[in-house]
């Protein structure tokens, strides 16, 4: 088990765009409709928010740009696609590896057992 | 979201650096749409609202930080052209930085300058949205520019047979309005060649009675329309379809379009309502269509008619209405769309002509140019109906108006402050000179300080937007006869003003200051205290003199609002006892009821509500005490020439005995005065006096019913004076006839009844109601009391509003004069104490500082003449009150100058107290 000391949080949103790239290569607005439907409108990702955040997880090398196939025009039409590094999948393993181990602890204290003991 | 607010967003993304935008920008337009989808939890203003706030929100933090990782990565750009521009950018960010830390490190000077600010945006902001809302917005159609509206004026030789509608002056005296033949309407529709449509549309006053299947009988606004309405301004529906040509001939099915907001709220949104059946007026209608959210169709602004049903229907729902063919009956709205390329002056050509033609034909007149007709006159139908509109303008506009002076003197409060400031930061700004700053450069940093300042409190204001405007609403909505509703939007255009009188704000305190505290010599502000130079003092005191300026400004509005609220409270409405007095509606002629019937129906109701226990005196009327409603009639009074049209009030036989109204001569009505018996009528005091001055009223005649059999009644009774119209207006000549023999028909009807348990005593009433007749809905639930006050309710709100910006301005005026005094106390501690040395008085040095109180007489002196003039635009809201009011303006003047005067008179003391062997040790 890796210990959350050495792990750095990542980013909660983040953490969701990278939980959406997990098992297929997304665009930006498809990346917000997902994040929005799987957190229950709970998250919401701003434009500004989401492109602000995928440019320097670019940078960080969490996620990669696709570049758009040749027959589309450039500088419209088809959006960018983004998909998910090695690095980046090994980030989002740990965070929930992490996240994995305040589950546990709560489950040991049988919190999720009885819901009339909350 | 609108093309506009896709184009703000657009506009918005310079704000971020060039790379970002040309990667990323397209990209974000397009996403912005289905965020905001996304996002939306609520609907209405407030969930756009939250939306746009949100995006606002997101674009500056992710704006800022994408600047901040530009700079971290590359710190000494290379000096081409692009790179100056990032220079720029980086300069503004740390000045940014640089006013945000100041900021964190005088906290209180912050915050008391960005809850000013934001008081003052957020009321601008509010009161800016509600004008934009009534005055300024589009009716949401296509094209709305093309729309036009026919008008027509005449002179008053011009006679109509039936006028039905709002009928104005214009400037020249004609007379004009808007109101139209059908047949009329129809020459125009099928002659016309420069319109590509004409349509024609009747606000049904008074409403549809709805039921139906299960459902609570109740009253709905309605309106008629033409087979053209809806193709014409390209509205569409929601759910189902809208009314066409086919729905508007004879002998077409029943059908009826409700808007969304009636469909939400009667049917839950349900979208199998549409097939449905409706019982308005007693008529099965088929539910067809549901139209687009905010389409309120095209009559006055803030009232909206929630069921429309075609023209040719409205023989069939109103037996009282005027006949569709009848060419002498002026009733109908008219509005046409323009053909593409063609002027309104060209279209009024050509339409004129129909005009004249159409009426002089349905006289049996030649249409020369010396016949009496009215002209057409075409004007802007972008807006729909004008009337209330500018009934509303001037109310918004002296808000506005008011509003604005709460923002300037919080200008000018922060610019004091930004200047008091100056003062300790004297040394840095020296400093930066020294090390080569430019005055431009500095000045800029000050200006970005200040602008930084006026964002935040415009961020602020627009939080305070929501709750002000709750606030604002119902206080214009009482200039019109009958209620309104009117709902502010958050919409792109009240953003850019919010953003626009921030940016403003922020110059207006800021340069002065900025300017201000870099203009100095080096030397002298590395020293750590100025010697006192008086000269120095000439902006903060021009400051002084206009907040003291603005303030009397805001005191004699406010006197003048309050001089206007008592003298309107001790307005004697009449002698009568409102007391613990319940009124609700009834309109059974809505639902076919005859005037036998509604006789019968009445009196049965009035026993059975007497049979309730706690419910006492019961009874009935036309018009109430300040109901702003009642009925006129024409008359003949023997022995005078013209006929005279005083209020009808029909009423119970024991409505004068149960509202403790006294009978001054005569008697009162009886049970026996009935449909067959001689017709009797109690004439107010101001009847009796006017038309019967030198003769007794009791047993004369007067003659109902100019037409074609006059009735005559006989004046029974004298009683007391009751106002039933305005509270503005004195009591008019008005006739109580029994409601039993009513010769002119039955409307609404007001009912009253005492009770102290007005809550138990309503839900007896409706229960009677619904068991006699369940489709007959029961509206106008109030009591007397509130209906009273009610009318002075938007004085009241005036003068609230008024004295509360009056008090504001006079606690700023003398905080700023307090601090402008101290401050030169202590620059003069020295020559105080040289002065004390050499022997002078106490009280001569008290005087030398109170003479700087010129500084507040100049200011009221200003204040008076901005005053005199600013009043003038409020004189007709005021109410037996000159705007030029001697006492109010003296006495706004003396407390200003009194106040002052203890504002002065504590630094004044201090110079006073100075210790000269202290003060020569000063420096």
């Amino acid at each position: 088990m890796i210990s959350h000391r050495k792990v750095k949080a990542l980013k909660n949103h983040w953490f969701q765009i990278l939980l959406a790239l997990a098992d297929h290569d997304l665009h930006g607005l498809a990346i917000m409709r997902e994040v929005s439907q799987r957190t229950e409108k709970r998250m919401h990702l701003w434009p500004g928010m989401l492109y602000g955040s995928l440019k320097r997880m670019a940078d960080e090398d969490l996620v990669t740009e696709i570049e758009p196939s040749a027959d589309a025009k450039s500088g419209g039409g088809r959006p960018r696609y983004y998909s998910i590094t090695a690095s980046g999948r090994r980030a989002l393993v740990a965070e929930v590896q992490r996240l994995d181990t305040f589950v546990q602890a709560a489950r040991a204290k049988r919190l999720l057992d009885d819901p009339t003991s909350s | 979201m609108n093309r506009f607010s896709r184009h703000l967003y657009r506009l918005s993304l310079y704000a971020y650096p060039r790379e970002f935008r040309k990667k990323y920008g397209r990209e974000m337009v397009q996403a912005l749409d289905e965020s905001m989808a996304l996002y939306r939890t609520k609907k209405g203003r407030f969930g756009k609202a939250q939306a746009l706030c949100a995006i606002l929100i997101d674009g500056l933090k992710t704006a800022l930080l994408e600047h901040w990782q530009m700079i971290r990565i590359s710190p000494h750009p290379k000096s081409n052209q692009r790179s100056r521009r990032e220079n720029l950018m980086n300069t503004l960010f740390q000045d940014l930085r640089y006013a945000f830390r100041s900021f964190g490190q005088h906290p209180g000077f912050t915050a008391v300058a960005v809850l000013s600010l934001a008081l003052g945006i957020g009321a601008n902001t509010a009161v800016f949205s509600l004008v934009e809302a009534t005055l300024l917005d589009s009716l949401p159609v296509r094209e709305p520019d093309r729309l036009v509206l026919f008008n027509w004026d005449a002179r008053d030789d011009f006679q109509t047979g039936s006028h039905n509608g709002w009928m104005d002056r214009t400037e020249g005296g004609l007379r004009t309005t808007t109101s139209l033949p059908y047949p009329v309407f129809e020459h125009f529709r099928d002659q016309t060649r420069t319109l590509e449509e004409v349509f024609a549309f009747f606000g049904l006053f008074g409403g549809l009675s709805v039921g139906g299947v299960g459902m609570d009988a109740e009253l709905v606004a309605a309106q008629l329309v033409s087979g053209g309405y809806y193709s014409a301004l390209g509205v569409g529906t929601v759910l189902g379809r809208a009314i066409g040509p086919a729905d508007d001939m004879a002998g077409a099915d029943p059908v009826a379009v409700i808007s969304y907001g009636y469909w939400q709220r009667r049917f839950g949104g349900d979208p199998g309502a549409v097939g449905d059946t409706l019982r308005l007026n007693g008529q099965t209608f088929t539910l067809i269509g549901v139209t687009p959210p905010g389409f309120d169709g095209t009559g006055q602004v803030g009232i909206a008619p929630e069921i429309t049903i075609p023209l040719t229907l409205y023989p069939s729902v109103s037996s009282r209405g005027p006949s569709l063919q009848n060419a002498d009956s002026w009733w109908l709205q008219v509005m046409g769309r323009l053909k593409p390329g063609i002027g309104l002056a060209q279209a009024e050509e050509e339409l004129e002509l129909i005009f004249r033609n159409s009426v002089a034909a349905s006289r049996g007149i030649d249409p020369g140019p010396e016949a009496i007709l009215p002209a057409l006159r075409l004007t802007d139908g972008s807006r729909g109906l004008n009337e209330i509109r500018s009934r509303l303008a001037q109310p918004l506009l002296v808000i506005l108006a008011v509003v604005g002076l709460v923002l300037l003197i919080a200008c000018v409060n922060v610019a004091g402050l930004l200047l008091a400031r100056a003062g300790s930061r004297q040394k840095e700004i020296a400093i930066r000179f020294s090390i080569g700053a430019g005055r431009g450069r500095v000045v800029r940093q000050l200006l970005t300080e200040s602008l930084a300042l006026a964002s935040l409190g415009g961020a602020l204001g627009l939080a305070f937007t929501f709750w002000a405007s709750d606030l604002l609403v119902p206080l214009v909505s009482q200039y019109t006869p009958f209620s309104i509703e009117i709902t502010p939007q958050l919409n792109g255009s009240v953003l850019a003003f919010t953003l626009g009188v921030s940016l403003i704000s922020g110059i207006l305190f800021g340069l002065a200051p900025a300017l201000r505290s870099t203009a100095f010599s080096l030397s002298s502000g590395l020293k750590d205290q100025g010697t006192g130079e008086r000269s120095k003092l000439f902006v903060p005191r021009a400051l002084v003199t206009a907040q003291v300026a603005l303030s009397v400004v805001a005191l004699v509005v406010a006197g003048l609002f309050l001089g206007t609220l008592t003298n309107l409270r001790s307005v004697d409405i009449g002698p009568l006892n409102a007391a613990n007095v319940v009124l609700f509606k009834l309109n059974p002629s809505l639902n076919g009821y005859s005037t036998e019937r509604q006789i019968e129906f009445f009196g049965e109701l009035m026993n059975r509500m007497r049979a309730v226990p706690g419910i006492e005196t019961v009874t009935m009327s036309r018009a109430t005490p300040l109901g702003r409603a009642g009925s006129r009639s024409s008359v003949r009074i023997p022995g005078l020439e013209d006929p005279v049209s005083p209020d009808f009030n029909f009423v119970g036989t024991n409505y004068l005995e149960a509202m403790k109204i006294p009978l001054l001569a005569g008697r009162g009505f009886r049970r026996a005065d009935v449909a067959n018996a001689p017709q009797v009528g109690i004439i107010n005091q101001a009847m009796a006096r006017e038309y019967f001055a030198n003769e007794n009223p009791i047993g004369a005649h007067f003659d109902i019913g100019l037409g074609g059999n006059p009735i005559p009644i006989e004046i029974v009774g004298v009683a007391a004076n009751v106002n039933f119209r305005e509270i503005r207006n004195d009591v008019g000549p008005s006739v109580y006839y029994p409601y039993t023999q009513s010769p002119i028909g039955l409307g609404v009807v007001t009912f009253a009844f005492r009770t102290s348990d007005s809550q138990s005593g309503v839900a007896a009433i409706r229960e009677i109601v619904t068991g006699m007749d369940a489709s007959l809905p029961i509206f106008g639930v109030t009591n007397l009391e509130d209906q009273i006050n009610a009318a002075t309710a938007q004085e009241r709100q005036f003068a609230i509003l008024s004295s509360i910006t009056g008090l504001v301005a006079l606690l700023l005026a003398c905080i700023g004069l307090y601090g402008i005094l101290s401050c030169s106390v202590t620059r003069r501690t020295r020559e105080f104490g040289i002065r004390a040395a050499l022997g002078a008085q106490r009280s001569s040095l008290v005087g030398l500082v109170m003479r700087e109180l010129y500084l507040v007489l100049v200011g009221v002196a200003l204040g008076l003449l901005a005053a005199a003039g600013a009043t003038r635009a409020i004189s007709s809201m005021l109410f037996r009150l000159s705007p030029l009011d001697m006492p109010t303006f003296a006495l706004s003047a003396s407390v200003l100058v009194g106040v002052a005067t203890v504002a002065a008179y504590l630094p004044a003391r201090r110079a006073a107290r100075v210790d000269p062997v202290i003060a020569l040790r000063w420096d």
